[in-house]
């Protein structure tokens, strides 16, 4: 019996991987990519850092580079290391794995005969992002980006955000290459340090991706989904156990239109629409994936917001349609 | 004056491994993975076919990359050779022990499927019917009694409820295994001739109904259950 568990979560394991690990690729190449070309620093600073504008920005830019959210860490990552503004970055995060064309079309695939999850998904998805976007930013970048990543910022900010101590050690504002050693290959570097510093994200991001897979699939062969859904009904307790799955599950949001299909008659419609927006921002799986960006205290933060604002787009979804 | 002494052998061969190009190795094992899921035959027992193409190209590109980077990057002290010694022993374990999930047990911790957006099955003879037709079939009619008698030759695992009823089932996946959910048809198994769990079958009968405290109910009375090797892909897509 415990050996069939473990064999199942084994191969739960190796599905989620193979299935994920591409869309990491991809993610992380568009951020060695974007670190190779797109220019750092002064551009990437005149995006917007308006609460309402950077957010709207950052979830126009997700629709640019479609990525689910194994893949749009890293995009965002690379974004708030370039120097942008955080709202933009923020917005980019949170809204890219739900506002993007594929998800869109796979939402569409999935309820045809439900056209009110094509506008409310990607509308709550972008409240969401606007919501968490505009909480962080009015917090200090210290308090909330893990200490690798504000030193890398640090080299991208203008001269004047800096101390003074910083400013006359010509760490904020540099461009001489030295000083960045294999930190942010920009413009103007070779690809082989571009190239090499992807690899070092790619493999670092990898590991991460393992563990966060690894309590996944145990989480989905301990776990009977039966427990869950038998609360289905409630409108209340429906929206809150379709949010533990969409944290459990952990599948990519390109597909999960289609797993929700295979429960959508059991539970309320407010709770459909919470597992498809919370799903996507926050699951298990991309956890450790956030710990290159945020620092603990900020992920607890963002997953505690972002399941506050799932919860009541559920409720207010049961509300108008119950 | 206190001359250093010689470094111990565990100092030696840390120095050494750290050395080693970890980023570049996990990558490479991480793209020979990907590759040899394809070429194994695995991604069939993991995930949907419309995937595959992805978790190819995503390999190859891994081994380029890889390849490419063994050729340029020079020994660096300062990679992330924690995370890379656990992509490689992943990467390599994956290879040695291959998926060998308990369907039955799959199966048990989840809802059963839903079957709309699947082909219909309702214009074949009964004897063409597979489970999944049945299932949609008898799912769909207010009256089972109107296939009572039909016959029935249908393949799929034997699934052990949570009570001990042992059913005939079929996973249905749309993405990978971690969405996968099941159908199923009772089964009266002939005298003494009950599959064990996860053994896949061929049951030969016909459809009858049970009169359970729940209403009728639709169950295959077995006439012939032959056991028969797992498909390729031994799930609906």
């Amino acid at each position: 019996m415990v050996l069939d568990h473990l064999s199942t979560s084994w191969s739960v394991f190796q599905a989620l991987f193979l299935e994920a690990m591409p869309f990491l690729l991809i993610g992380v190449a568009l951020a060695t990519t974007a670190r190779h070309w797109l220019p750092t620093g002064p551009v990437l600073q005149c995006l917007p850092d308006h609460p309402l504008l950077g957010p709207l920005t950052g979830a126009a830019m997700g629709f640019a580079l479609p990525a689910c959210e194994c893949g749009n860490v890293p995009v965002a990552r690379q974004l708030v290391a370039s120097g942008s503004p955080l709202p933009t970055a923020m917005g980019f995060l949170f809204a890219a794995p739900v506002l993007n064309p594929i998800v869109l079309a796979s939402t569409w695939a999935a309820f045809p005969d439900q056209p009110w999850l094509l506008w409310a998904r990607p509308a709550a998805g972008l409240a969401m992002a606007l919501v968490v976007a505009t909480l962080l930013r009015l917090q200090q970048d210290a308090t909330i980006l893990t200490p690798n990543l504000l030193r890398e910022r640090s080299f991208h900010q203008p001269a004047g955000a800096g101390s003074l101590l910083e400013r006359s050690a010509g760490l904020i504002g540099s461009r001489d290459p030295a000083a960045l050693p294999l930190l942010s290959a920009g413009r103007g570097k070779s690809w082989r340090l571009s190239v090499l510093h992807g690899m070092d994200e790619l493999v670092k991001l990898s590991g991460l991706l393992i563990l966060g897979c690894a309590i996944a699939a145990l989480l989905q062969t301990t776990l009977p989904r039966d427990w869950l859904l038998a609360v289905g009904q409630a409108p209340t307790l429906s929206v809150l156990a379709l949010m533990v799955l969409a944290v459990v599950i952990s599948v990519c949001s390109s597909v999960d239109a289609f797993l929700a299909l295979g429960f959508a008659s059991q539970v309320t419609p407010g709770a459909l629409l919470a597992f498809l927006v919370l799903g996507p921002v926050i699951d298990v799986k991309s956890l450790g994936l956030y710990g290159t960006v945020f620092c603990r205290s900020a992920m607890v933060f963002v997953a505690l917001a972002c399941g506050v604002l799932a919860l009541l787009a559920g409720q207010w979804t049961n509300f108008l349609v119950l | 004056m206190n001359q250093p002494g010689p470094p111990s052998p565990w100092s030696v061969v840390r120095r050494a491994v750290a050395r080693w190009p970890w980023p570049s190795l996990a990558l490479l094992c991480c793209g020979v993975t990907l590759v040899h899921s394809w070429s194994s035959g695995r991604l069939q027992l993991l995930m949907a076919p419309v995937f595959h193409g992805l978790v190819i190209g995503a390999g190859l590109m891994l081994l380029v990359w890889s390849v490419t980077a063994l050729v340029v990057d020079p020994p660096r002290r300062s990679t992330p050779w924690r995370a890379a010694v656990l992509v490689v022993c992943t990467s390599l374990l994956m290879v040695l022990a291959p998926p060998r999930s308990s369907f039955s047990t799959l199966a048990r911790y989840r809802p059963p499927a839903r079957l709309d957006g699947l082909a219909a099955g309702f214009a074949l003879p009964p004897e063409q019917r597979d489970l999944v037709d049945w299932v949609r079939l008898l799912r769909g009619t207010p009256q089972p009694q109107l296939f009572r008698g039909e016959p029935v030759q249908v393949e799929g695992f034997v699934l052990v409820t949570a009570t001990g009823e042992h059913h005939l089932a079929q996973l249905l996946v749309r993405c990978c295994l971690a969405d996968a959910t099941p159908v199923w048809l009772a089964v009266q198994w002939p005298a003494n001739a009950t599959p064990p769990q996860d053994q896949w079958v061929r049951v030969e009968g016909q459809m009858e109904l049970l009169d359970t405290p729940s209403g009728l109910q639709p169950v295959v009375v077995a006439h012939e259950v032959t056991a028969i090797a797992k498909p390729r892909q031994p799930f609906r897509t």
